[in-house]
């Protein structure tokens, strides 16, 4: 009998400030490789018109490897635009929510969402060994540079990419 | 075939003849209009104060990217640009950094971890 494996991809929509650092660190491949990656109107319009960050996402929208949808019904009504729009997006179709900006992050994780931030899934490329320490450590720095994270995320993610890198060099030892 | 024109809004301002004289003798230096002079150099201006004030606001914790770029008009790519740091506090955020990943390199006896995080931040 012959059994084919698929690999069943989680749904997972976004806010402009994970799309900005996902196409400046470089993990966009990673993502639309792990995700069906939805992108909903307001995200895409607040993303401005002419600069690179948006060209990435039009381009891909176009062809097909990411998805547009928008929720039916708006749940809640904080923040901007196309943070509440992916917030309602995912709290509706139960998707993963990818947030980098803390105040919106936090208001989503009390409703009830799944939430990753860059931090987090820069971390766990390196813990399936898709990135190595040296390129999620770069990511990391580039980020604390820029003062575009919180300080809380980027040390946790700091001390797990330690413990990761340790784990992995006792398991390459014991291998 | 005619090119659509785009609409345009109508500010008046009155000067001081002072004033005016100023502005008049400059835009005939530079060989502009007086409006051209003035509505290009207010909207830099506009510019300038909106970029500001998103980072004020976003900075002080008082409002999200994507509430800012409905306030403002500007798009986010443009706030989270303008909102990184001087010098200074860059400086200081990678010292922190740096800090951080010499205790994790000496908790687990790792000094690689240590030296990739200063290669990381050379970079």
């Amino acid at each position: 009998m012959q059994c084919i494996l698929t690999k069943v991809k989680r749904r997972a929509t976004f806010d402009s400030s994970f799309w900005v650092h996902a196409v400046s660190l470089d993990v966009v491949e990673f993502l639309l490789d792990d995700y069906v990656l939805v992108c909903s109107p307001a995200v895409e319009r607040e993303l401005g018109g002419e600069n690179p960050t948006a060209s990435k996402l039009r381009a891909l929208c176009a062809q097909g490897r990411i998805q547009r949808a928008k929720a039916r019904a708006e749940k809640i009504k904080l923040y901007g635009l196309g943070e509440r729009a992916a917030i309602n997006l995912a709290l509706e179709q139960r998707m993963l929510l990818l947030i980098d900006d803390w105040r919106p992050y936090e208001a989503a994780e009390a409703l009830g969402v799944e939430t990753v931030n860059s931090v987090a899934y820069l971390v766990h490329l390196l813990a399936r060994r898709r990135l190595a320490a040296d390129r999620v450590l770069s990511a990391l720095a580039k980020l604390v540079k820029r003062r575009r994270m919180r300080t809380e995320w980027t040390t946790a993610g700091l001390k797990l990419v330690a413990e990761i890198r340790r784990q992995q060099t006792k398991e390459g030892k014991t291998s | 075939m005619s090119r659509p024109r785009s609409q345009k809004a109508t500010i008046t301002i009155r000067l001081t003849q002072e004033r005016h004289a100023v502005i008049k003798r400059l835009c005939s230096l530079k060989g502009m209009t007086q409006t051209g002079y003035l509505s290009s150099l207010a909207t830099e201006q506009a510019r300038r104060e909106l970029k500001e004030h998103a980072v004020r606001e976003y900075l002080g914790g008082r409002a999200s990217l994507s509430e800012l770029a409905r306030k403002t008009g500007l798009d986010v790519p443009t706030i989270m640009e303008a909102v990184a740091p001087g010098e200074v506090e860059e400086k200081r955020a990678v010292e922190g950094f740096l800090k951080a990943a010499r205790t994790l390199a000496e908790t687990h006896s790792d000094p690689e971890f240590y030296e990739l995080a200063v290669k990381a931040v050379a970079a």
